[in-house]
C-alpha cells in the first residue's frame, strides 16, 4: 500500500523555495552543568563528553537561534499559508519515538508587520526536564497557525483553523540521549570514615552472561574517606586522573581480570582470543578480556598481572596526553 | 527391654548411611532437630483448625549411664557403654501435647487392608516414608534420620494416644550407629540398626503393659503423659557435645566471638525455636493451622521472648498474610514509618490456573535501634542472629525468608544476587536493616498447561512447593522442566529490590557519571560496553553473516505506488493531481485509490468511519479524471464517493498514470483532519490472483 497524506489548507512549502530551510543554531544548557554537548557531523549531536550531565537528573534547555527569519513574509497572503493579518506561530519542537513524547518550547509569534528585520536574529527555546527524554530526539522548528485572519476572497487554500499544523520550517537536528558508548561501572558511596576507599562489589552469577554494568560490578569509591577528594581533583585538569585514582583503577582492572580468569579458567582465554565485536552489551568476562587486549596483560599471575596493569595505565595516559 | 538386631538383607540400609541420609552438614545439628521435631509435631496436631493450639517442650538434663544400661541391657555392650559415657550423659526430651500421638498398628502384622502404616510404624521402623497430606512439613520421610544423629544413636519414643475409649501408652526403642565403628554400642551387628520393644517373637512392637512403661520412664527420669493428655516424647540420651555450630576462628586462630546463646544447648534452643518457627511461635494470628507454644527448660517462649530480628519477622508473616497489622505488632510498637514496611501480592504470570497472586511479602527497614541493638538490650544484629556470623559492615545484606502452610522458614536468605530472594538488592542506605518474609497461597492451583500437571487432579502451589523440597526441607528447587519458583522469586525479588532501592537517598549512591565516561574514554572501547550517548547514535547492527546478502536486492515485483504532484485548493475542497506507478505485480489487477482520514491509529476508511458511528465521513471523492495518454489504456470507476478504481482496457499495462481527483470536504466536519489517499490492489482481485 502506498499512501500520501494531503491538507486541507496549504502547508509548506506553500511559496517558499522548495529547498528553503530556517538556519539553526543549537546550544544545549542544563540548569547546574554543562551538559557536554558535541558535534557529531550531519545535524547530529551527542551530550554528556567529560561532563557529569545525567538525564535522569537534570534537565536540558536547547536553544535555537534562528537568522533568516524575514524570509518567511511570502507566507503572509495569496499563495502562502495564511492571510496578510495572519499570526503564525514558530516553535521548537522535541519529538522522540524512544521517550515515547513530544514537547514544544514557547512559541515566537510572526506577523507580516513584525517581522525582524534581514539581519535580526531570533531565539527559540526548548526546556526538557530530567528524567523526560531518553534514547534519540529530533528537534525542528514548526510552523502552526496562531490567528487566522481575514483570508482574502479567492485563496481558498489559506489556513482557517486556529493551531493547525503548517509543517516544519528547519531540518531535524538529532540528538542523542543513549547510545552504546561505553561507560566504565565507578560510583560513590558513602562506606563511612572507618570504610576502605574502595572496593570491588560484584553481583555476577556468571561473568559471561551479566553485562559490564554497575548492577553487576562496580568500582566503589568511598566518599566519607579522607583521600577521596585525591581521587577527583578537579584541577587535575579535564579528562585527567588523579595519580591515586589511576592506582585506584590498576587495581581494580587487575582485580577484575584476575576474579574473572580464576573463575572460567581456560575459558576466558577463549574469550580473550575471540576478537569478535559483540552487537549486544558487552559481558564482565568480555570486558575483562577487552582490558587484556587492550593492554597486553599479562595473566600469568597475579603479581605479574597487578605489574602489567600499571605499565598499561602509565602507557595509555601518556598516549592521551599526547593526542591533546 | 527386648532387644530386636536387623539382619543384612538385600537392598538393606546400614546405620551409616541413615547417619548421612539427611543430606545437610551445613546446618548446626541442634538446628535440624529443632525444625525436625517440631514440624513433626505440628504435623500430629489434634485440633488442625486455626485458633488451636500444638505445644512442645523441650528439657535437657543429665543422666547415669547405668540407668540407660539397665533398661537397654538385651543387646547393648555395658563395657563399651561405660567406657564411652564414664561420666553420665546428657538427655534431650522432646515432648509435644494436644497432638495425636504414634497412633496406628504396632507392628507390620497389625496393619490393617486399609494399608495405612499410622504414625507410630512410619516414625520408628520406616525410612523414606512420609505423611501423605500435602499440607505436612515432611516429604521425604528421612527428617527422622537427624535423631539419630544428635547423641549415641539411641533415641526412646514414648507416646500416649486414644484408644477405645480410653488411653494407651507406647514405648519403644531404636537405636542406629555407623556399624563400621569399633567401639559401637550393639554387640552383634551387621547393621548398625536395632529396636527395643516388648518381648515377642514375632519382631519389634512397642511395649503397651503401663507398669513397663513406667519402669523405663522411671529409669530415665520421664514424667509420663497424665489425666487426658495425648502426644509423643522424644527422649535421647547421651547427647553428643558437638551440636552447637563450631566455633569460628579468624585467621589467626583467635576465636570469634560467638553469640551468647551458643553457651548451653537450652539457650540454643530457645534461639533456634525463633529462628525457623517465628511466624507460628505464640502467634495467635498464624492462619494455617494451630499456633505453636513452646517451653524450653520449663520455661515458656513468648513472643516477646524472641529476638527482636524474630519478632519483627513474625508481624511481617502477619501483614503478609492478613494485609494488616495485628494487636500488639512488633513494627508498630517500635514506631517503624509507614514508608519503610511493604506489603505486596507476588503475581508472576502464566504459573497459576485463573486469576490471582502466588503469595504475598512483606517488608520492613529497620534501625538498628528498631532491633533492640543498642543500649539497654544491647541484641545482636540480625545477621548473627540468624545465621551466627554478624554482618559488619554497612550496607548490610538484606535477610529474605519463605515458608509453606506449616509456617516453618525454609530458610533464610542473604543473598545479594540478581537471582535472589532480594533479587540483587544490595543493600538499603541510611545503615538500615531489610527484613522480608514470602508467604505463598497454599491452595491456588498450578496452571494446567503444564504437561505433567494435566493427568492428576490440580496440583496445589503448596503441593509442588513441598516436593521441591529436600529432606532437610532447607530450599526450593524448581523440578527440572518447571519454573515456578523461578518466577515467583524472580517476582518477589523484583518487589523487593524497588522497595529497598527506591528507599535509597539519591545522595548515597551516585553514579559518579563524568568519572564513569572519562575512566571508559582511558580504558574501554570506544563502544558496546554502555548506554552512554556522548559517541553519538548506536552502532547499527551489522548484517548477520549467516543470513547471505541477498535479502534487498532480489525484491519481488513492484507493486502500486502513489504520489502527489500538485494540490491546488477550491472553495469547500481540493484538487490533487496524482501519478500512480502501476507496479509490476499482477498487472491484470485493479488498482484502487481510496479516500482515508489520517488518525493516531494509522489510515482510518469511510466503512470504519460510519461503522464507529463518527458521523458523516469527512471527506468525499468529488470528480476523477485520468490524462489523455492513461485515459487510453486505462478504465477510471468511481467507488461510492470513497475512490477510484483503475482497470486496464486491454494486455498492455502502463508504467505511470497520471490523473486528477476532485475531494470535497463536508462543511464544518473537516476542521484539522487531513485527508489521505491510499493507493494498492483491489483486494478481491488480490485474493483471486
Amino acid at each position: 500500500m502506498s499512501t500520501a497524506v494531503l491538507s486541507t489548507c496549504r502547508v509548506l512549502p506553500a511559496n517558499l523555495p522548495e529547498d528553503f530551510r530556517l538556519k539553526m543554531h543549537p546550544v544545549f544548557r542544563s540548569a547546574s552543568l554543562d551538559p557536554g554537548a558535541r558535534h557529531l557531523g550531519g545535524g547530529e549531536y551527542s551530550l554528556g563528553t567529560d561532563s557529569d550531565w545525567n538525564p535522569d537528573l537534570h534537565n536540558l534547555t536547547v536553544t535555537c537561534t534562528l537568522d533568516n527569519v524575514a524570509d518567511l513574509e511570502p507566507l503572509f497572503g495569496p499563495g502562502g499559508v495564511a492571510a496578510a493579518d495572519a499570526v503564525l506561530l514558530i516553535a521548537l519542537e522535541w519529538t522522540s519515538a524512544d521517550s515515547g513524547w513530544r514537547r514544544l518550547g514557547s512559541p515566537l509569534r510572526l506577523t507580516r508587520a513584525g517581522l525582524p528585520a534581514t539581519d535580526d536574529r531570533v531565539t527559540l527555546s526548548l526546556e526538557l526536564p530530567s528524567g523526560s527524554v531518553r534514547g534519540t530526539g529530533m528537534v525542528a522548528v514548526q510552523l502552526f497557525l496562531g490567528e487566522p485572519g481575514s483570508a482574502e476572497a479567492g485563496d481558498p487554500g489559506t489556513g482557517r483553523q486556529k493551531g493547525v499544523r503548517l509543517g516544519a520550517l528547519s531540518g531535524r537536528l538529532c540528538v542523542v540521549i543513549d547510545g552504546d558508548g561505553s561507560l566504565f561501572p565507578v560510583q560513590e558511596e558513602e562506606l563511612g570514615r572507618d570504610g576502605p576507599l574502595w572496593k570491588m562489589r560484584t553481583a555476577w552469577d556468571d561473568p559471561r552472561e551479566e553485562p559490564f554494568a554497575s548492577e553487576y560490578v562496580a568500582l566503589v569509591l568511598n566518599r566519607d574517606h579522607e583521600l577521596f577528594d585525591q581521587l577527583r581533583d578537579r584541577r587535575a585538569g579535564q579528562n585527567r586522573q588523579t595519580p591515586l585514582m589511576r592506582h585506584v583503577l590498576a587495581s581494580w582492572i587487575a582485580l577484575l581480570v584476575h576474579e574473572v580468569r580464576t573463575g572460567l579458567g581456560e575459558d576466558f582465554d577463549g574469550i580473550v582470543r575471540r576478537q569478535v565485536p559483540t552487537v549486544d552489551f558487552a559481558s564482565i568476562a568480555e570486558a575483562a578480556a577487552a582490558f587484556v587486549r587492550a593492554g597486553d596483560l599479562d595473566t600469568s599471575s597475579a603479581h605479574v598481572l597487578f605489574a602489567s596493569v600499571q605499565q598499561w595505565l602509565d602507557r595509555r595516559v601518556r598516549e592521551t596526553e599526547a593526542m591533546k | 527391654m527386648r532387644y530386636y538386631g536387623l539382619q543384612l538383607q538385600p537392598m538393606q540400609e546400614s546405620g551409616a548411611f541413615l547417619l548421612r541420609a539427611m543430606q545437610n552438614e551445613h546446618m548446626p545439628r541442634l538446628d535440624l532437630l529443632v525444625r525436625e521435631s517440631v514440624q513433626n509435631a505440628l504435623d500430629a496436631a489434634s485440633d488442625r483448625r486455626a485458633g488451636g493450639e500444638v505445644r512442645v517442650a523441650f528439657q535437657v538434663k543429665t543422666h547415669a549411664t547405668g540407668s540407660v544400661a539397665s533398661v537397654f541391657s538385651d543387646g547393648l555392650n555395658p563395657e563399651v557403654l561405660r567406657a564411652r559415657y564414664p561420666n553420665g550423659g546428657k538427655l534431650l526430651e522432646i515432648r509435644d501435647t494436644l497432638t495425636d500421638g504414634l497412633t496406628g498398628p504396632l507392628s507390620f502384622d497389625d496393619v490393617g487392608a486399609d494399608g495405612d502404616h499410622g504414625n507410630l510404624l512410619k516414625l520408628v521402623f520406616e525410612i523414606g516414608r512420609t505423611r501423605s497430606d500435602d499440607s505436612a512439613g515432611g516429604s521425604w520421610g528421612l527428617g527422622k534420620t537427624c535423631y539419630f544423629r544428635m547423641g549415641a544413636g539411641l533415641v526412646i519414643y514414648y507416646s500416649r494416644v486414644r484408644h477405645g475409649d480410653g488411653y494407651q501408652e507406647r514405648l519403644v526403642a531404636g537405636l542406629v550407629e555407623d556399624e563400621t565403628r569399633p567401639d559401637r554400642l550393639q554387640q552383634g551387628t551387621r547393621t548398625g540398626i536395632g529396636w527395643w520393644g516388648g518381648s515377642d517373637d514375632s519382631g519389634p512392637r512397642p511395649i503397651t503393659r503401663t507398669f513397663e512403661v513406667r519402669h523405663v520412664l522411671g529409669m530415665l527420669g520421664i514424667a509420663p503423659f497424665a489425666d487426658t493428655e495425648t502426644g509423643t516424647a522424644i527422649i535421647i540420651p547421651f547427647l553428643r557435645d558437638d551440636l552447637l555450630p563450631a566455633e569460628e576462628r579468624d585467621e589467626d586462630g583467635a576465636s570469634l566471638r560467638s553469640p551468647s546463646w551458643c553457651s548451653s544447648y537450652e539457650s540454643y534452643i530457645k534461639v533456634a525455636l525463633a529462628r525457623w518457627f517465628c511466624a507460628r511461635l505464640d502467634n495467635p494470628l498464624f492462619s494455617t493451622g494451630p499456633r505453636l507454644t513452646a517451653w524450653v527448660n520449663g520455661t515458656p517462649i513468648r513472643r516477646r521472648d524472641m529476638l527482636p530480628v524474630f519478632q519483627a519477622a513474625q508481624a511481617l508473616y502477619n501483614r503478609a498474610v492478613h494485609g494488616s497489622p495485628g494487636p500488639g505488632d512488633y513494627l508498630e510498637s517500635v514506631n517503624v514509618a509507614a514508608d519503610a514496611v511493604l506489603h505486596r501480592a507476588v503475581a508472576p504470570r502464566a504459573i497459576l490456573a485463573g486469576a490471582g497472586p502466588a503469595g504475598h511479602v512483606a517488608a520492613a527497614l529497620l534501625t538498628a535501634e528498631q532491633l533492640g541493638m543498642g543500649e539497654p538490650e544491647n541484641r545482636p544484629d540480625p545477621g548473627m542472629c540468624v545465621f551466627g556470623r554478624s554482618d559488619t559492615t554497612p550496607p548490610y545484606r538484606p535477610l529474605v525468608t519463605f515458608m509453606r502452610r506449616p509456617g516453618m522458614c525454609v530458610c533464610w536468605e542473604d543473598s545479594t544476587e540478581s537471582r535472589g530472594w532480594a533479587g540483587g538488592l544490595a543493600g538499603v542506605p541510611d545503615n538500615r536493616y531489610f527484613v522480608a518474609v514470602f508467604v505463598p497461597l497454599h491452595d491456588r492451583a498450578l496452571a494446567p498447561s503444564d504437561r505433567r500437571v494435566q493427568a492428576a487432579a490440580p496440583v496445589t502451589l503448596e503441593a509442588y512447593l513441598r516436593s521441591c523440597e529436600r529432606a532437610d526441607h532447607a530450599a526450593w528447587h524448581d523440578v527440572s522442566g518447571y519454573r515456578v519458583i523461578e518466577r515467583i522469586r524472580s517476582n518477589c525479588g523484583r518487589i523487593l529490590r524497588e522497595f529497598g532501592s527506591r528507599a535509597a537517598p539519591a545522595t548515597t549512591v551516585a553514579p559518579a557519571i563524568r568519572m564513569a565516561r572519562n575512566l571508559a574514554d582511558l580504558v574501554l572501547p570506544e563502544r558496546g560496553m554502555g548506554m552512554d550517548g556522548r559517541t553519538g547514535r548506536p552502532t547499527p547492527p551489522g548484517p548477520s553473516p549467516d543470513k547471505g546478502g541477498g535479502g534487498r536486492g532480489r525484491a519481488g515485483p513492484s507493486t502500486p505506488a502513489l504520489d502527489v504532484l500538485d494540490v491546488r485548493y477550491v472553495e469547500h475542497g481540493m484538487e490533487v493531481h496524482w501519478a500512480l506507478v502501476w507496479g509490476t505485480m499482477n498487472p491484470q489487477a485493479v488498482r484502487r485509490i481510496t479516500l482515508q482520514v489520517d488518525s493516531e491509529s494509522g489510515p482510518m476508511a469511510m466503512q470504519d468511519w460510519q461503522a464507529d458511528g463518527l458521523g458523516t465521513f469527512p471527506f468525499r471523492v468529488a470528480g476523477a479524471g485520468l490524462e489523455p495518454e492513461a485515459a487510453a489504456i486505462v478504465d477510471i470507476g468511481s467507488e461510492e464517493q470513497g475512490g477510484v478504481v483503475l482497470r486496464l482496457k486491454g494486455d498492455r499495462a502502463p508504467v505511470t498514470v497520471r490523473g486528477t481527483l476532485k475531494i470535497h470536504f463536508a462543511p464544518g466536519a473537516a476542521g484539522t483532519l487531513r485527508p489521505l489517499l491510499m493507493a494498492g490492489l483491489a483486494e478481491s482481485v488480490r485474493e483471486n490472483a
